[in-house]
């Protein structure tokens, strides 16, 4: 569960905390513009850097700056609680005159206040247990590169190990269904928030963790009852597509994934949350409008399954604008993201710390809300 | 697919938004499609009209269908009278009219749930627990 997410002077985000702190899964809401699938963005430059990415010009480039503030750090500080210890990782990109990359200014990553490494623009000091602070590794990285991925693990039970695999299994969605075809010729261990390499993402859960699919299945049939198996053949040396079959009394039918409905799609991009979640959770899920392509009847289960999955562990932040995927949040866990125009900051409020009159869907309706 | 008309299922028709809120926090702790919440009617003349303007004649239709009117008593004893009138003599065995006050479940409003919960739980039962 992430207890603090803080972001500052990137795009829109400036002084941005988002108030995750105890809560299982949240709703943000706000008009067009406000400032939610940004936050997805910033987790997303995180991510990335868990998963390998180091390059500064592949996570943030100069044009990121809030409007005006390059003379300002961008700064990402993200707190999770792991098996019962506080992990904070840091970390502050300038752009000093004349450069026309962003450099490293500070990067750390500390557990229970204890610093696991620290750096300063070039320099990393790494801090092992035991030995004497003069003696201590320090070394120099190239300023144009993140220091997380390329310092060596000691172990799997490595904090800095288990921070990573954490970081790296973040859920980024934002899904474009008809991008998605099914076809893999890898495997991944997370989607790209549009959710185009599904396949790949399908095919990594079935091998690293097969029980997990007798909660896609689970999930899967409550939804579609007709649905009788997924299968995921090889069509080529390497390339695997997958197929859909259905039943009734009358017979079976089988199609490829990329011929099912957008909503449908949803669905299968649901139940692998669902599983993923249960295979390397407790694991964080920002899925951006989960509502879209559903059917009316259909986006109060879906969002209340993945709110009830991630009820006991792990956190599931959503954005929407759907009236029905709204209701299914409580004043609790909505959080209001507002900014009064382009050049100024975003800015979050609870929903519980605001005056709505009547319900809540007609004060959005009426722009009555903030 | 959304509930399955054929098998029980239970619609939930809350006055406000507080009520709506309390369906959220009682389905979060079940897995079931079984119950579908509505969108909140605005107030209890509200959720009467909406009764019987939009889910009487679904009622008739599907025999497999309850409806659970979640009304905001607010002390107000008579609100459970006035709310069992509007339903057809015929409907009053799959209709449930529950109420809650502004500061707790009290006893007094235990009394008026009493016999509607009694009814209600071994009817939802099977949709909770297959």
């Amino acid at each position: 569960m992430i207890r603090r997410f803080y972001v500052h002077n990137y795009r829109c985000l400036e002084n941005f905390e988002l108030p995750a702190s105890g809560q299982s899964s949240l709703l943000l809401i706000g008009k067009n513009g406000s400032g939610k699938t940004t936050v997805g963005l910033a987790l997303w430059i995180l991510r990335k850097i868990a998963r390998g990415t180091n390059r500064v010009d592949k996570l943030v480039k100069p044009k990121d700056f809030a409007p005006g503030r390059k003379d300002v750090p961008v700064r990402f500080e993200i707190q999770t609680e792991l098996g019962g210890r506080l992990y904070e990782y840091v970390i502050a990109l300038e752009l000093p005159k004349n450069f026309k990359e962003l450099r490293i200014l500070e990067e750390r990553l500390t557990v229970d206040g204890a610093p696991v490494y620290t750096r300063e623009k070039a320099q990393v000091h790494l801090v092992r247990a035991g030995l004497e602070h003069a003696k201590e590794p320090t070394f120099r990285v190239d300023w144009h590169l993140v220091a997380l991925p390329i310092i060596q693990e000691l172990s799997h039970a490595d904090p800095l190990s288990i921070f990573k695999r954490w970081l790296a299994r973040i859920l980024i969605l934002r899904p474009t269904p008809s991008l998605i075809n099914g076809d893999s010729d890898h495997e991944t261990p997370v989607p790209l928030p549009s959710v185009k390499n599904f396949g790949a993402w399908f095919s990594h859960l079935l091998s690293d963790a097969p029980a997990t699919y007798a909660r896609i299945d689970e999930y899967l049939k409550q939804v579609m009852p007709d649905l009788r198996n997924i299968k995921n053949p090889l069509i080529g040396t390497g390339s695997r597509s997958l197929e859909i079959e259905f039943a009734d009394a009358k017979g079976s039918l089988t199609i490829p994934f990329k011929d099912l409905a957008d909503g449908e799609k949803c669905f299968m991009i649901c139940a692998l949350v669902l599983a993923a979640h249960q295979a390397y959770g407790p694991t964080v899920c920002f899925w951006d409008e989960p509502d879209n392509y559903l059917a009316p009847d259909e986006i109060g289960h879906l969002v209340l399954a993945l709110r009830r999955a991630f009820q006991s562990s792990g956190q599931f932040i959503a954005t929407s604008h759907n009236p029905e995927a709204i209701r299914r949040f409580s004043d609790e866990n909505t959080f209001v993201l507002h900014r009064r125009s382009h050049l100024e900051p975003v800015i979050v409020r609870p929903l519980r710390e605001l005056q709505v009159n009547g319900d809540l869907v007609g004060a959005l309706i009426r722009g009555d809300l903030v | 697919m959304s509930v399955n008309k054929n098998r029980p299922h239970i619609f939930v028709l809350p006055e406000d938004d507080a009520n709506r809120q309390i369906v959220n926090g009682f389905l979060l702790e079940f897995q079931t499609r079984q119950i579908q919440p509505l969108e909140e009617a605005g107030g209890c003349r509200k959720v009467l009209q909406s009764f019987a303007s939009d889910h009487i004649v679904g009622m008739e239709k599907h025999p497999n269908r309850l409806i659970i009117l979640l009304l905001d008593f607010d002390g107000k004893g008579n609100r459970f009278d006035t709310a069992i009138a509007h339903v057809p003599e015929h409907l009053r065995d799959r209709v449930f009219i529950l109420g809650v006050t502004n500061t707790t479940w009290g006893h007094s409003l235990l009394c008026h749930n009493a016999s509607q919960i009694a009814c209600l739980r071994e009817l939802v039962q099977p949709i909770l627990f297959p």
